[in-house]
């Protein structure tokens, strides 16, 4: 007798299509931002360059060669010119690329993974747990990082691992203050307690509602907290506290090549310099058009 | 008639937002004569607010006037530019909206704020406008004026701050006043003395009034004419008692037979109107209500009609239906729209009981930081709920009636165990509750659930509703993955959505459907109690008549219990078989539900009933209806705790709490010194 309210959403024979689902719309939003797309392709080519880069030009980054140092870009078939030991600033900006890319992106997604988890689970469970755990993460920010990291670094031989742990030890504050706050104000939500009648426990909440519903701050956040990353690398190498030589990345290509700025080097200095401000930009810029995309994707249409 | 005092002539308005075009108000036509009172009434989004809005040209962003005029006193208020309507404004037409706290500035004083009007439109000195305020605020009834004009709004009740609303509305003696659901956010007894008060002032001042409301109730007594809009459309307008006791129109017909109050009878199912109301985007032929009415014919479809008038209807009542009610005040609205034979109740398997609460008492303390408890040992403290002892037997429906504050969402929180009471214990199935932990607490959950008042707060933006009803099954650990799609898709069937609803998410789905979708995961579990707590206070007459009726009918399948916990004394008369009067956070009067609420002992009940505005207005006003507001539960009165309001309070109520007794029929307890007859009450809401 209760006759169905009639435009029920799917509510057509079986041919009746799914909504498209949350990840698809927020791709779509995402994909109106220019700027944002602008992030992507930039970030994309910056990957391609380093990872791919090396395969259509291959080049020595272990052996000196004093003999072809400090060439000028486009000299003797180096596009960029060579560094004051004799390798192609190319290949270098290529060999370099890949740690910085590949320690800012581990360090920033392990310190989101682990801060998100930290935090939601503070949040969650509250009490004398979120006291404890928030004077801990209260007592660590009170340290400041750089100077945390230069200590680290100075006291362990560092390597990728290395680097990051260390820079994920002190990244991680961030994720967890904010996803604490998010989770405070989840747990309330109606829909926790319904799953708490039903049953459910600690573990479900924070891993079924709590963090997939603070995923949009998540995500957000991760952008950032790598393009952070890649500037701690940055730093670290910069003070020559990075992984030693031959080794390279960004950091301390700036590094080595400012003690040639004043003989006009510039090549030494721009390269590494805009790499690092592009890639850094495209990671804010992505964040930016996902916070966008993950505020409207709710929203009905 | 005279010369109207506002006339609106084929009002159109569009609204455009989100890249589509809504068509809010098509040709609209009202008139109201100088101190008439209009009556507004409709579902939500058929288009009444956006017609008082209109008038005040104060449409939302994306809102625009595409055809018509208002005319106010002379002027053509749609063609008029701002500043003419900004000194219209709270000058020669006053506004009342529903939401009494966002509706005043929170950081202004009363006084302030009441005299913002007048410092605008007249040029009054300062000291002129404060006497002014203070005189319109002992006016609108404020206790103590001169001293609430320097406090704040969180400071007051919401129906005190209402009343503001009102003073400020009225400061500038407007020729008319639109009052925009005045009194929807307020409990019955604070409603119905805001109501008698506009009346008042009305008469007073001579003011005509525009009544927006959704509630049939509130319209009877207190207007003179009444619209019915559906679809941004007048579909029917009479002078109130024409339209109460002989509606013309298929719509207001429906609206009518779909109220609880109206209902055959407790064994009967309410009428419903099934459907929605259309979305207004479309351009549309024919008759808006034709896809929802029984009534409707090819000639609906395709033709448009008219507002007219017709043999046998008194001067002033127009209506646009092509096959309208009969022109006498017909019985078959009552009866025919129900198309079944209500099956009999089931015999109850069994009557044992279900549920059983032992004094429950629930305190909250009142802290002010976090060493505040160390400080004082006498810690303040709101006491929720105090001692409270009921029965709900296996298959039954228990109702739990009262104001707002009076405790009965703690009750029901305390119930389904998402709080632990202070003292008192719970007891379900004959286990304690109260002492369950881990496992057993765990499979216990099965045998409550919670139907939530905003069914769609209560689920997970992010999952589909197929996951959302497979929730509890997986919490339970309930079946393989296929044996929980089987069940969900059962589910669905089970309360009336396609099985194709469960790929969609619930943001998708209209309130009355959420409601729905509510009430499917509730049942997942095959729970033997379902505590809802106001599940249809949010949903418009004819959706809230599905849910009901939805809730009774898988009553009769299943065998559930009901804990029905509502403010609404005739969605509770419909439903439940005991009732439980709170106030205070105690159960003052309880009994079957026939019993309490035709012939209450408590002088509480007795108010409450008296207080409901029915919606029919040929039932004369109660005598006695409540006065004064509810005390906080922070200091609740020593005794009785009603004594404050109860008109029959004397020395002994003070000093002693009146122990519950059975002075009428066995079954029907009351906790009071001084005990009604228990005759009918004057009221009849059945």
């Amino acid at each position: 007798m209760t006759a169905a309210e009639l435009p029920v959403p799917g509510g057509g024979t079986g041919a009746a299509t799914a909504t498209p689902s949350l990840a698809r719309r927020t791709a779509a939003v995402f994909a109106r931002n220019k700027l944002a797309l602008a992030g992507t392709v930039v970030l994309a080519g910056l990957l391609a360059l380093c990872f791919l880069g090396p395969l259509f030009h291959p080049t020595d980054q272990v052996h000196t060669d004093l003999a072809r140092a400090n060439l000028a870009p486009g000299t003797g078939g180096h596009l960029l010119g060579t560094t004051d030991l004799g390798y192609d600033m190319l290949g270098r900006l290529m060999y370099g690329g890949r740690t910085s890319l590949e320690v800012g992106l581990a360090a920033g997604l392990l310190a989101t993974l682990f801060g998100t988890v930290y935090g939601a689970v503070a949040g969650y469970f509250g009490g004398w747990l979120d006291a404890a755990m928030m004077r801990i993460t209260d007592a660590a920010l009170a340290i400041p990082a750089l100077f945390l990291l230069v200590v680290v670094a100075a006291i362990v031989t560092p390597s990728k691992p290395v680097l990051i742990l260390v820079i994920a030890s002190v990244a991680w504050l961030s994720p967890a203050r904010l996803i604490r706050g998010e989770a405070l104000a989840l747990r309330s939500r109606d829909y926790v307690h319904a799953m708490r009648l039903m049953g459910g426990g600690g573990g479900r909440a924070v891993f079924r509602h709590i963090v997939p519903n603070a995923l949009g701050t998540v995500v957000v956040n991760a952008t950032f907290q790598i393009a952070d990353a890649i500037l701690y690398v940055a730093y670290l190498s910069f003070l020559g506290l990075s992984i030693p030589p031959p080794a390279a990345d960004w950091g301390s290509m700036l590094s080595a090549g400012i003690t040639y700025t004043q003989v006009g080097h510039w090549w030494l200095i721009f390269p590494p310099g805009i790499a690092i401000v592009l890639v850094v930009a495209a990671f804010n810029f992505i964040g930016d058009g996902l916070r966008d995309a993950f505020d409207v994707r709710l929203r009905k249409d | 008639m005279t010369t109207p005092l506002l006339s609106i002539e084929d009002l159109s308005v569009e609204i455009t937002g989100r890249g589509r075009t809504v068509q809010a108000l098509e040709r609209v036509s009202l008139d109201l004569a100088p101190g008439e009172a209009l009556g507004i009434v409709g579902e939500s989004g058929c288009g009444k607010t956006m017609t008082a809005l209109s008038v005040l040209g104060l449409l939302p962003g994306g809102g625009r006037i595409t055809g018509g005029r208002i005319r106010f006193d002379g002027t053509d208020l749609a063609a008029a530019p701002e500043r003419t309507l900004r000194d219209v404004r709270g000058h020669t037409i006053g506004m009342v909206f529903q939401d009494p706290l966002t509706s005043l500035n929170p950081t202004m004083t009363i006084g302030a704020q009441v005299a913002e009007p007048l410092l605008l439109h007249t040029g009054a000195s300062r000291a002129a406008a404060r006497e002014k305020a203070e005189d319109m605020l002992r006016l609108v009834g404020m206790p103590r004026p001169a001293e609430r004009m320097s406090h704040h709004p969180h400071q007051l009740s919401g129906g005190m701050r209402q009343r503001v609303a009102i003073a400020m509305a009225l400061i500038c003696e407007p020729r008319l006043l639109i009052a925009d659901e005045p009194t929807t956010a307020l409990d019955v007894t604070t409603q119905h003395q805001i109501l008698e008060l506009i009346d008042e002032l009305r008469a007073r001042l001579g003011m005509a009034m525009i009544l927006v409301t959704h509630d049939l109730g509130v319209i009877a007594r207190r207007v003179d004419r009444v619209a019915v809009m559906y679809g941004g459309k007048v579909a029917e307008q009479a002078p109130v008692h024409e339209l109460f006791t002989a509606p013309r129109h298929r719509y207001t017909q429906a609206l009518f037979a779909a109220l609880p109050e109206r209902a055959a009878g407790r064994d009967r199912p309410l009428a419903t109107i099934p459907g929605l109301p259309p979305a207004l985007d479309t351009r549309t032929t024919g008759c808006r209500f034709a896809p929802r009415c029984g009534f409707a014919t090819e000639e609906c479809q395709e033709r448009e009609p008219r507002l007219s008038r017709s043999g046998g209807t008194a001067p002033g009542h127009v209506f646009a239906c092509f096959h309208p009610a009969g022109p006498a005040p017909d019985d078959d609205a009552r009866t025919e729209p129900v198309p079944l034979p209500s099956p009999r109740p089931a015999a109850r398997k069994d009557e044992g009981t279900l549920l059983r609460l032992t004094d429950v008492v629930k305190d909250y303390p009142l802290r002010a930081g976090p060493f505040a408890r160390r400080r004082g040992s006498a810690a303040r403290q709101v006491s929720a709920v105090a001692g409270i002892s009921l029965t709900v037997r296996r298959g039954e429906t228990y109702g739990i009636v009262g104001e707002s504050g009076c405790g009965k969402s703690t009750l029901g929180r305390l119930v389904v165990g998402m709080e632990a009471p202070t003292s008192g214990t719970i007891s379900f199935a004959g286990r304690d509750i109260t002492a369950l932990r881990g496992r057993e607490l765990r499979a216990h959950r099965r045998d409550i659930q919670l139907m939530f008042q905003d069914s769609y707060a209560a689920m997970d933006p992010r999952m589909r509703v197929g996951a959302l009803l497979r929730e509890p099954l997986a919490v339970q650990g309930i079946g393989d993955r296929a044996a929980r799609r089987d069940r969900t898709a059962r589910l669905l069937d089970d309360v009336g959505l396609p099985r194709g609803a469960a790929d969609r998410y619930p943001h998708e789905f209209s309130g009355g459907q959420r409601q729905r979708l509510g009430l499917a995961r509730a049942l997942a579990l095959n729970p033997a109690l379902i505590v809802a707590d106001e599940p249809v206070s949010a949903l418009d007459v004819s959706v809230q008549a599905q849910i009901l009726n939805l809730m009774r009918d898988l009553q009769r399948e299943k065998g559930i219990g009901y804990l029905f916990i509502s403010h609404d004394l005739a969605v509770v008369r419909h439903l439940a078989d005991t009732v439980g009067v709170m106030y205070l956070g105690k159960l003052v009067e309880t009994g079957p539900a026939e019993a309490v609420l035709a012939r209450p002992l408590h002088p509480y009940t007795r108010g409450l009933l008296d207080t409901v505005n029915v919606p029919d207005p040929r039932v004369a006003p109660a005598a006695a209806p409540l006065g004064g507001e509810t005390p906080s539960a922070a200091e609740p009165p020593s005794g009785c705790r009603f004594r404050t309001r109860c008109p029959l309070a004397r020395e002994v109520c003070a000093t002693t709490e009146p122990p519950p007794a059975e002075p009428a029929t066995p079954g029907h307890r009351v906790a009071c010194h001084f005990p009604l007859p228990g005759v009918a009450s004057g009221v009849s809401v059945g």
